[in-house]
């Protein structure tokens, strides 16, 4: 019989079986792919801490970069992004009722057996029972659609 | 050798650019769907009353899945949801799944079991299932998949809201985190998968509702032709069609499921080559229909996809000139394509993705404590990730369009990470 246990919530798997190697190594890996950010940024991060540390808020031993030249590589880019934030801003203009909704409204009408078996050649007949199995096998003729159903067991769970 | 200079430029200046404008445009596009609904939800463990609780149907396809039948059920036990029921279709699986329903059919009241015949695929089981589903709202999980107590409430609240709603999707979370690329995978589902479902809900058209965690409406996929048994990927398949038929679609983030992600390079390979060629095929399939009938509105989901393939080639390409003009340089007039190496526009790339993970962070945290100890994987995800995602692209598409239209999409025994 098998056994339901109470799930602990989230239920997160940490990897009580990967060896303690294999962690220290998926540490140290990652430290070495931060290090190479740092080593590319570095010219960057000195242009930082320069203009961070006294006296604030100027570069004092460094040059400070130059911005049209940033700029200008980046424009075609910002322009396209200028862009998109003007169509997503657009678009939550426009759809803010849908996406804010939360007030219940009138339903369409459900899909009747009928319609549901139709679509697949079956009769109301033929589905309807389905509807009533607590345990059911399906079988498939030739072109690979469901053909019948062999109930084998009604109802509610004893 | 000017020309092929020139060509080379335009290829870096497309290369760097197609990520840096998405990557800034999922940004913005998160942020605004956390303005305009997120920010004054209540939090996904607190559901409110809803004025009726309509009869909702769980399917779950099962092929194979005695190990995770446990864990499954489990999880389907503690729903708090007043009018539910879970209907498990066994397709043919070869374990004991079988008995194993069975003997949970006697146990657990709302549990109803299908037994297919003969084994016909994912997409055959949804349909069987939602034959023999009472409800008009159908929810689909995955056979491994654990789904949260209150995801039904947060589903059903939608679809009473808005009457012309056919499909949500849930807000998959990643279970186990044991190595690298599990942990790589936690951050990815929200900065890349997360925010970009953000975005696009705000303009109203999604790529896919995810099979893992979804919920439909019943006159909707009838609408929509139901999951077609050739489709590789049934929910992006089923998604473009529900649209095509007018339906909306939307995502729900407060509807938590948590899913096993593969943790080998193999695993994940093969998935994301699967999902490459299965989204290439339904969008291959739905382009027709969208020009015929003029559905404009799917024009900004189909557009990315296919520059997203472009750029996969894109990358092929300029790789390969970078080796070859690096090879014979006497032959090229010197460096062509780009740097394999990280530079300039490389660390500019880089930073900007930590940037998006910064604010999926900020958007997804409300979801998972402790979310933002995933960054420290994350720096992975620009310098090796979209080198996979690259090379599953540029082979699922040929692959797609090579496929055989009469060729039926079959079940894929995956990877489901370490224990």
């Amino acid at each position: 019989m098998i056994e339901l246990r109470k799930i602990e919530w989230p239920p997160l798997l940490l990897g009580g079986n990967v060896p303690r190697w294999r962690q220290l190594l998926d540490v140290g890996l990652t430290l070495l792919a931060w290090g190479v950010l740092f080593w590319m940024m570095r010219y960057t991060l000195a242009l930082a801490q320069d203009f961070l540390r006294p006296p604030h808020f100027e570069f004092s031993s460094m040059s400070p970069p130059n911005w049209l030249e940033l700029a200008y590589r980046l424009s075609p880019f910002s322009r396209f992004i200028a862009a998109l934030l003007l169509w997503l801003l657009f678009w939550a203009l426009v759809r803010r009722r849908y996406l804010r909704a939360t007030e219940p409204m009138t339903q369409p009408p459900p899909l009747s057996i009928a319609a549901q078996a139709a679509d697949f050649g079956l009769s109301e007949e033929t589905v309807a029972p389905w509807r009533e199995a607590r345990i059911l096998v399906v079988h498939f003729g030739a072109d690979g659609h469901p053909s019948h159903g062999d109930v084998r067991l009604r109802g509610s769970p004893p | 050798m000017q020309q092929l200079q020139e060509f080379s430029v335009a290829l870096s200046v497309f290369c760097f650019g197609y990520p840096f404008v998405m990557s800034c445009y999922w940004m913005i596009g998160g942020v605004l769907f956390m303005l305009l609904r997120e920010r004054h939800e209540p939090l996904p463990d607190a559901p409110p009353v809803l004025a009726s609780y309509p009869m909702v149907s769980i399917l779950l396809p099962c092929f194979n899945e005695e190990d995770q039948a446990a864990e499954t059920f489990a999880a389907l036990t503690e729903i708090e949801y007043p009018n539910w029921e879970v209907i498990a279709i066994n397709d043919g699986s070869r374990d004991r799944t079988a008995e194993i329903l069975d003997q949970l059919a006697l146990r657990i009241p709302q549990l109803r079991v299908v037994h297919l015949a003969q084994n016909q695929g994912k997409s055959t089981a949804l349909i069987v299932g939602a034959l023999a589903a009472r409800g008009e709202f159908l929810v689909g999980i995955d056979g491994d998949a654990l789904l949260d107590r209150h995801a039904l409430t947060w589903f059903v609240r939608r679809f009473l809201a808005d009457n012309k709603l056919g499909a949500l999707t849930g807000n998959p979370r990643i279970r186990n985190r044991a190595t690298l690329l599990g942990r790589l995978q936690v951050g990815e589902f929200s900065s890349v998968v997360g925010l970009i479902k953000r975005a696009q809900s705000v303009y109203g058209t999604l790529f896919t509702v995810s099979g893992v965690i979804c919920a439909f409406r019943k006159q909707a996929l009838a609408d929509a032709g139901w999951w077609s048994p050739a489709a590789l990927t049934d929910d992006v398949e089923v998604t473009w069609r529900m649209q095509l038929a007018g339906w909306r679609v939307a995502f729900e983030p407060k509807a938590l499921c948590w899913i096993l992600m593969p943790e080998t390079i193999k695993g994940l390979w093969r998935q994301r080559l699967r999902w490459a060629e299965g989204g290439m095929q339904s969008v291959l399939a739905a382009t027709p229909v969208m020009i015929r009938r003029r559905s404009w509105h799917l024009l900004p989901v189909w557009g990315n996809f296919m520059v997203s393939v472009v750029w996969a080639y894109a990358m092929v390409l300029g790789l390969s000139l970078w080796v070859v003009s690096n090879l014979f340089p006497e032959f090229t007039g010197g460096g062509l394509g780009f740097s394999a190496w990280p530079q300039w526009w490389g660390t500019v790339l880089a930073l900007t993705y930590l940037l998006q993970s910064l604010v999926s962070v900020a958007v997804d945290s409300r979801f998972e404590k402790g979310l933002a100890r995933s960054m420290f994987w994350i720096i992975w995800y620009p310098l090796v990730f979209w080198l996979l995602q690259t090379g599953t692209a540029a082979l699922g598409s040929p692959r797609a369009l090579a496929r055989k239209k009469s060729s039926r999409g079959t079940w894929i025994s995956p990877d489901r990470g370490v224990r």
